[in-house]
């Protein structure tokens, strides 16, 4: 556990001193935000005359018990509000492979791996702490974005924020946030043991996003809603997910071919 | 506190190391040559824990290199080729950290005396990206350092430096051994080697030879003595060879140059030949083959 710590400091150390990094970080989230709360006001707005119309059966069917309570005008508010929160969920995936492979890349040129490879820390130890560096800060970024975007959405359209304070909703970004950036990084580590080029590994394990954007159009040609059972499952999925994809990365991070191949 | 049976390593088609034989005692220091490619580096890997062997093994500080990786690593300090430092940390953070990874209990303190010893303690927190190469060598021989191993392996310690930084890497090195450290040090200068190492052994894939530098010289070249005459020529060779011990005379002006079996009771008896017959000797001198020409000569004849 204390080696695991080390790695951690370590890596936030080195890697957000990385103007790139930290910006990325920071940046990316403000732009969901205001993508987000842009789209919800516009839609609201957009709402209110739909709202009066006879389309305003159609949508209360689609959108189910999202809009119990709700004035009609302010359902497709609240619809579009939580979409919105969807593709927030999106940010503890990507943002984490960029920590992540910053940090790869930076070991990687500085030739920093052999001498801590030759140290007693155990490759699980090793591992775990850059998992742990990398996702931390992610979900925190991504944390952060909700926290602006709950408060503009207090704001801009007090009415909706029942919708996306919804318990789902809360499971979803602080329970399977976290879990989500766990695969991604896992993911990024167990690709990067079988490719040579960290920078490949990084592209590829944006394949952890194919579900969310699965999630997303669903929900936006309103094929299902994201709900509570939704979420659970999710999570639990995730969960399972981590657990395998944490012993793959141990097991297939081999201290040998990244001395000798990651160069 | 060194020991290898048979260490071997292939890469692919590749036999860097070919049953490798070799022991380093308890404060001595072993000279570790070789031309580029040679596997010296793969050796050090493998003594240190970080790459498995082939076949064959190896026991440092008494712990199996395979089975007991960790325990070796504990026990070990690794120069490696190339500095590999984290460039936005500070010379202080970059050894402290290392000092953590190995368990060190007062940490500022033993990284404040080795930034003392290799006198970087004035540049303690300036990040490493800005420091020279000598700096970043010295301050990577500290990381080897900072656990205070018994054992430490050093590959290419002054590469690429210059004469004045290299000699304080040597003299440093020096102090190590006075100090009683096992040393294992991979290098190109024989010089360097000659200078600090107890024995040095020549490699290329496999074991050439293995001896001190006076016990390779004598082993490639037997002992050589020049005799310089006033007025030599070939009647003086011509007696000298006519001797019971029949040493190899040569000769190249007023040069003579004479090897024999046994020089302590065949020189006087060379000389007081060559006295009786009139020549007039200059002086006599043990001739010290370089051990750049023994390098050469081993590696170009490896029998
Ligand atoms: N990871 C690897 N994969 C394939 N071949 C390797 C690997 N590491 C080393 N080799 C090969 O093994 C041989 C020995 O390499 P090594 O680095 O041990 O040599 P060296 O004696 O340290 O050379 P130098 O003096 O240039 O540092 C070389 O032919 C090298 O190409
Ligand atoms: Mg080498």
């Amino acid at each position: 556990m204390k080696m695991v710590w080390i790695i951690v400091r370590k890596e936030w150390e080195e890697v957000l001193r990385s103007a790139i990094v930290l910006f990325t970080m920071l940046f990316t989230p403000l732009i969901f935000v205001v993508t987000g709360v842009g789209s919800v006001v516009a839609t609201q707005a957009a709402g209110a005359e739909v709202g009066n119309s006879k389309d305003a059966d159609e949508i209360l069917k689609l959108t189910g018990d999202l809009c119990t309570g709700l004035a009609p005008s302010d359902c497709i508010g609240a619809y579009m509000a939580t979409l919105m929160l969807l593709l927030f969920m999106m940010l503890p995936v990507l943002l984490p492979t960029v920590f992540a492979s910053y940090s790869v890349v930076g070991e990687k040129t500085s030739r920093t791996l052999e001498p801590l490879l030759a140290t007693p820390i155990t490759t699980a130890e090793l591992l775990v702490g850059k998992i742990v560096a990398a996702v931390v800060p992610a979900v925190g970024a991504t944390w952060l974005g909700v926290g602006v975007y709950y408060a503009a959405i207090a704001i801009f359209a007090p009415t909706l924020l029942g919708a996306i304070l919804a318990p789902a909703w809360l499971a979803a970004v602080f329970v399977l946030g976290p879990l989500l950036a766990v695969a991604s990084v896992d993911f990024a580590v167990v690709i990067s043991s079988k490719v040579t080029d960290p920078r490949t590994a990084q592209q590829l394990s944006g394949v952890v996003v194919l579900p969310l954007v699965l999630a997303l159009v669903g929900q936006s040609l309103g094929l299902f809603l994201v709900n509570g059972t939704l979420v659970g499952i999710a999570c639990l999925a995730c969960l399972l997910l981590d657990v395998a994809l944490t012993w793959m990365a141990v097991e297939l991070f081999d201290r040998e071919q990244i001395l000798t191949r990651w160069k | 506190m060194i020991e290898t049976r048979r260490l071997s390593r292939r890469f692919g088609g590749l036999l860097a190391v070919d049953r490798l034989d070799i022991e380093v005692k308890r404060g001595e220091c072993l000279g570790f040559l070789g031309p580029n490619g040679a596997g010296k580096t793969t050796t050090v890997r493998m003594l240190c824990g970080l790459l498995a062997p082939s076949s064959g093994g190896a026991v440092v500080a008494g712990f199996d290199v395979v089975a007991d990786a960790q325990e070796v690593r504990r026990r070990v300090g690794l120069l490696t080729e190339t500095p590999g430092m984290y460039d936005r940390l500070s010379a202080r953070r970059n050894l402290s950290l290392f000092a953590a990874l190995h368990g060190v209990s007062d940490i500022d303190a033993r990284v404040q005396k080795y930034l003392e010893m290799l006198d970087l303690w004035d540049r303690r927190d300036d990040p490493v990206g800005s420091f020279s190469k000598g700096m970043r060598q010295k301050l990577a021989i500290g990381r080897a350092l900072i656990h205070e191993p018994p054992i430490l392996f050093l590959d290419e310690p002054t590469s690429g430096l210059d004469p004045e930084a290299a000699r304080r890497i040597r003299t440093l090195i020096g102090e190590l051994k006075a100090a009683g450290r096992t040393l294992f040090v991979c290098t190109h200068n024989l010089t360097e080697a000659e200078q600090l190492c107890d024995r040095v052994a020549l490699f290329r894939s496999r074991l050439l030879a293995v001896d001190t530098p006076p016990g390779l010289r004598e082993r490639t070249y037997g002992r050589e003595v020049e005799i310089r005459l006033q007025g030599a020529t070939d009647a003086h060779v011509a007696l000298l060879q006519a001797l019971p011990f029949a040493p190899e005379v040569a000769r190249s002006g007023d040069r003579l140059v004479v090897r024999t079996r046994d020089p302590d009771t065949n020189n006087p008896i060379l000389i007081q030949t060559l006295v009786s017959a009139g020549a007039r000797v200059q002086y006599v001198t043990e001739i010290q083959q370089s051990l750049e020409r023994i390098y050469l000569e081993i590696l170009g004849n490896p029998s």
